[in-house]
């Protein structure tokens, strides 16, 4: 009686290694890699949890500088205009406005370059005027 | 030094709207050297003494960008209109990069 039990065994694993066979002839059938697929997940998860609060808080580009609001006309012709110009860039350690002289008349000067050549600066004659000041190689 | 070649790009756009003049208070020697190698064309006047930064206010002070330095003008600029009349003066250590915005000025006052 242990021969055909013997062999209903043999049967058995026959039937399961053939059921479980690949084409191949590997025994190993593809099985969904659960680690690799979790540890994707989890890094998907970690990127939208840095990447969306990023997005979220991004400050919008500025378009331009701060504006600033100066008086725009002489006192001596009685009316007082108001225009806005950009503010300073850069914040408070890069510009600064001083305006303490805002709406004074510019004081005249004469200046040499380096060839000894003399400019007598007397703002006011119809053109603007910039003074940038640099600090020179000294 | 690098501003003034930054600056030198806006030259030409400066010019047409206002006269500009650089002022520093350097000896003649060096500021050849700097026009050499900032390569700006603006006329750089010698204000040797800083009475020129003195009476437009441009010397440091404790509250601003330069403020610890002394023996030097501010960097920056001061914007006067056609009439005369002083409409800003501002500390600005990238007067050169932020040369647009002068530009920008001029046309607005």
């Amino acid at each position: 009686m242990a021969a055909p039990a013997r062999l209903a065994s043999v049967q058995r694993e026959l039937y399961y290694r053939i059921s479980h066979m690949t084409d191949t002839g590997s025994n190993d059938r593809a099985r969904p890699n659960w680690a690799l697929i979790l540890g994707l997940l989890t890094g998907v998860a970690v990127a939208l949890a840095i990447f969306i609060p990023a997005l979220l808080v991004r400050p919008s580009p500025k378009p331009n500088a701060p504006l600033t609001s100066i008086s725009t006309s002489a006192p001596a012709a009685g009316r007082i205009d108001t225009v806005t110009i950009p503010g300073p860039l850069g914040g408070p350690d890069i510009s600064r406005d001083v305006n303490t002289l805002v709406g004074q008349r510019a004081p005249g000067f004469t200046l040499s370059d380096s060839e000894g050549v003399s400019y007598p600066i007397s703002p006011g004659g119809g053109t603007p005027t910039v003074l940038i000041f640099n600090m020179g190689v000294t | 030094m690098q501003q003034l070649g930054e600056l030198q790009k806006s030259a030409a756009g400066l010019r047409g709207l206002a006269d500009v003049f650089v002022l520093n208070g350097d000896t003649p020697n060096d500021s050849r050297r700097l026009k050499r190698i900032s390569g700006i064309s603006l006329p750089v006047l010698l204000d040797r003494d800083l009475s020129v930064a003195r009476s437009y206010d441009m010397l440091p002070k404790p509250d601003q960008p330069m403020g610890m330095m002394s023996g030097v003008a501010q960097m920056g600029y001061v914007i006067v209109d056609e009439q005369g009349i002083i409409r800003l003066q501002r500390v600005d250590l990238n007067f050169g990069t932020h040369a647009d915005q002068i530009y920008q000025i001029l046309r607005t006052i």
